[in-house]
C-alpha cells in the first residue's frame, strides 16, 4: 500500500466525523460526557462479572448503527488492541483453574471467565472511544477537553501527537526509500545506521512539526484557544445524555445479566 | 500604506543575524517580488511579518498595526502566509476542516465558517476538493488548497513563500492567472523570475538579510551584473 493511503487509513476513522446523522449533530460535549460514563461503568464490574457485562452491548451496536459507521472499520482498529490484553490474561488461564458453572458438560474456569471479561470488556472500551472519534471531529473534541479543565498542556499533547503520526510516517517513509534506493539493505535498516537514521528521522520530523505548528499560529491558533463550536447544549443533548447514562447505571446496579445467562441456561 | 516594514533585525538563538535594517513600504494592492539566494533571509522575514518569530530590532505595521505580542490576533487575521511546501498548511482530515480551522480559531459560528469555507472553495473552482483529505491531492491541487485555507480568514495581506514550488507547468500557470486575478496585496518570495515578471509589478533584491536593490522586475532581472552581485542568475 503506497504511503499516502497508510496515512489515510490513520485518518480515515476521523473523516467520517463530517457525517450528518443524528448522532454527528449531538453536542460533542454530551458525547465525551456519555462515553466517560459508559467506560467508567464498563470498567467498574469485578472479574468474573461476564454475565453483567453482557447487556453493555447495546451502546455500541446502537450508535454505530444510528452514526451510519462501517463496523469492519471499527473492528479492524478493535483488534490491533486485541494482542495486549491476551498477554494480560493469559495468566488468568493458568491461575484460575477452579470450575464456575458448567455448559452442558463442559467445565468453565474462573480463568476462562474473567479471560472473557478482559475481553470483552477491552471490546467495549475500545469500540466506545473508536465511536467517540468517528462521531466527532477532533477539533470540537479537544475544544471540549478544554472547556472541561483539562490543563492545556496535555490537550496540547494529544493534539499534536494525534497530528505527527502522520508527519512521523511519512519522514520515516521517505528516509527508508533514499535508505534503499542507495544500495542498502531492501528489507529494514542494517544495525550500524540504525542510531543515526533514528536520530535523523527525529531531528527531521521535529523540523516538519515546527513547520506545521507555526503554520497553525499563522491561522489564529492558540494554547488558550476555547473559542471553537460553541454550539447550543439542547434538549435532545440533555436527553441522550440521560438515557445513556441511566442505562448505564441500571445495568450496574440491577443484575440484567443475570437474567440473561438464567434465560440461556435455561434454554441449553 | 499597508505593509511597512522599518530598519527589521532579526538574530536568531545561535546569534545568526538573518535579516539586517531591513526596510520596505508596500502600499494597498501592490504586487512585491522578493528575491535572493538561498539563505538570504526571505523565510524569516516572512514568518517575521507574521509574528511567529520574533523581532530583535526595528518593527513591523500591518495596515497601521504593529506586530507584537499583544496584536498578534489582529495582525494574524489581517495577513496570511501560504508556506514554501503545502504538506505543512493541511494537517487536518479533509480539505474542509483545513479551510475551516482558521475561521474556526476566531470564533466564528459555525454556519458562517460553513459559508466561508464554501465561498472560498468556489473562489478558487475547488469545491470538488472540499471532503477529500490532503493526501490523496496532486501538488497544484495541494496548493490551491493551501491558498484556500489563507483566504478563509479574509486577510488584507499575502505572503507567498516559493509559490510555484513543486508545480508542474500547468499549475503553474493556472497559478499565475489566479494570483492576477487577486486583488490583495501580495508580497512574493520565489526564484522563479519569469512567474515573478508575470505576476508582480515590482522586485526587491535580498542578500544577506538586507535590501540589496529594488525597481521594476524587468529592470532588475534581465541585468546580468546586478543579479550576480546579489548570487542570483538573470533572465
Amino acid at each position: 500500500m503506497d504511503i499516502r493511503n497508510k496515512i489515510s487509513a490513520i485518518y480515515s476513522l476521523e473523516q467520517l466525523s463530517a457525517g450528518n446523522t443524528v448522532v454527528h449533530r449531538l453536542h460533542p460535549m454530551s458525547k465525551l460526557i456519555v462515553t466517560f460514563v459508559f467506560i467508567a461503568t464498563v470498567i467498574s464490574f469485578g472479574r468474573h462479572d461476564f454475565g453483567r457485562l453482557v447487556p453493555f452491548i447495546f451502546y455500541p451496536t446502537i450508535l454505530m448503527a444510528l452514526s451510519e459507521t462501517p463496523y469492519t472499520m471499527l473492528l479492524k482498529r478493535v483488534l490491533i488492541a486485541i494482542p495486549f490484553c491476551l498477554f494480560i490474561g493469559i495468566s488468568n488461564l493458568i491461575l484460575e483453574q477452579d470450575t464456575a458453572f458448567k455448559i452442558g458438560t463442559i467445565d468453565v474456569s474462573f480463568g476462562v471467565l474473567s479471560f472473557s471479561v478482559i475481553l470483552y470488556r477491552v471490546y467495549l472500551c475500545v469500540m466506545a472511544v473508536l465511536l467517540l472519534v468517528a462521531v466527532t471531529p477532533f477539533i470540537e473534541l479537544t475544544a471540549q477537553l478544554r472547556r472541561l479543565k483539562i490543563p492545556n498542556i496535555f490537550t496540547l499533547m494529544f493534539e499534536m501527537t494525534y497530528r505527527y503520526i502522520g508527519v512521523l510516517l511519512a519522514e520515516a517513509v521517505s528516509m527508508r526509500m533514499a535508505y534503499v534506493l542507495r544500495g542498502a539493505k531492501a528489507k529494514g535498516v542494517d544495525i550500524r545506521h540504525a542510531g543515526s537514521f533514528i536520530g535523523c528521522l527525529l531531528l527531521r520530523s521535529f523540523a516538519r512539526a515546527e513547520r506545521i505548528y507555526s503554520a497553525m499560529k499563522c491561522r489564529g491558533y492558540m494554547i488558550k484557544n476555547t473559542t471553537l463550536a460553541r454550539k447550543k447544549f439542547c434538549i435532545t443533548d440533555i436527553t441522550y445524555c440521560a438515557l445513556i447514562c441511566v442505562l448505564c447505571l441500571l445495568f450496574r446496579f440491577v443484575d440484567v445479566g443475570n437474567w440473561i445467562t438464567t434465560l440461556v441456561e435455561k434454554i441449553l | 500604506m499597508m505593509l511597512d516594514i522599518s530598519k527589521l533585525v532579526i538574530v536568531y538563538p545561535d546569534k545568526t543575524k538573518a535579516v539586517d535594517k531591513f526596510s520596505l513600504t508596500i502600499n494597498t494592492g501592490e504586487r512585491i517580488a522578493l528575491v535572493g539566494p538561498n539563505g538570504a533571509g526571505k523565510t524569516t522575514l516572512m514568518l517575521a511579518i507574521m509574528g511567529v518569530l520574533p523581532i530583535t530590532e526595528g518593527h513591523i505595521e500591518i495596515g497601521g498595526i504593529r506586530v507584537e505580542k499583544k496584536t498578534l490576533n489582529e495582525i494574524r487575521s489581517r495577513a496570511g502566509l501560504i508556506f514554501q511546501n503545502p504538506d505543512d498548511q493541511l494537517f487536518m482530515a479533509t480539505i474542509y476542516d483545513d479551510i475551516a480551522f482558521g475561521p474556526r480559531n476566531y470564533g466564528l459560528a459555525e454556519e458562517d465558517v460553513r459559508k466561508r469555507v464554501e465561498q472560498t472553495l468556489l473562489e478558487l473552482d475547488i469545491i470538488r476538493l472540499k471532503e477529500r483529505s490532503s493526501l490523496k491531492l496532486s501538488e497544484g491541487e495541494k496548493r490551491l488548497a493551501a491558498i484556500a485555507s489563507v483566504l478563509s480568514m479574509q486577510p488584507s495581506v499575502l505572503l507567498f513563500d516559493e509559490p510555484t514550488a513543486f508545480l508542474d507547468l500547468k499549475a503553474r500557470r493556472n497559478l499565475i492567472r489566479l494570483l492576477n486575478n487577486m486583488p490583495y496585496t501580495k508580497l512574493i518570495a520565489s526564484h522563479d523570475l519569469t512567474f515573478l515578471e508575470e505576476v508582480c509589478g515590482k522586485a526587491v533584491l535580498m542578500k544577506d538579510g538586507t535590501v540589496f536593490a529594488q525597481g521594476l522586475p524587468k529592470d532588475l532581472f534581465h541585468n546580468k551584473k546586478l543579479m550576480e552581485d546579489c548570487g542570483l542568475e538573470a533572465i
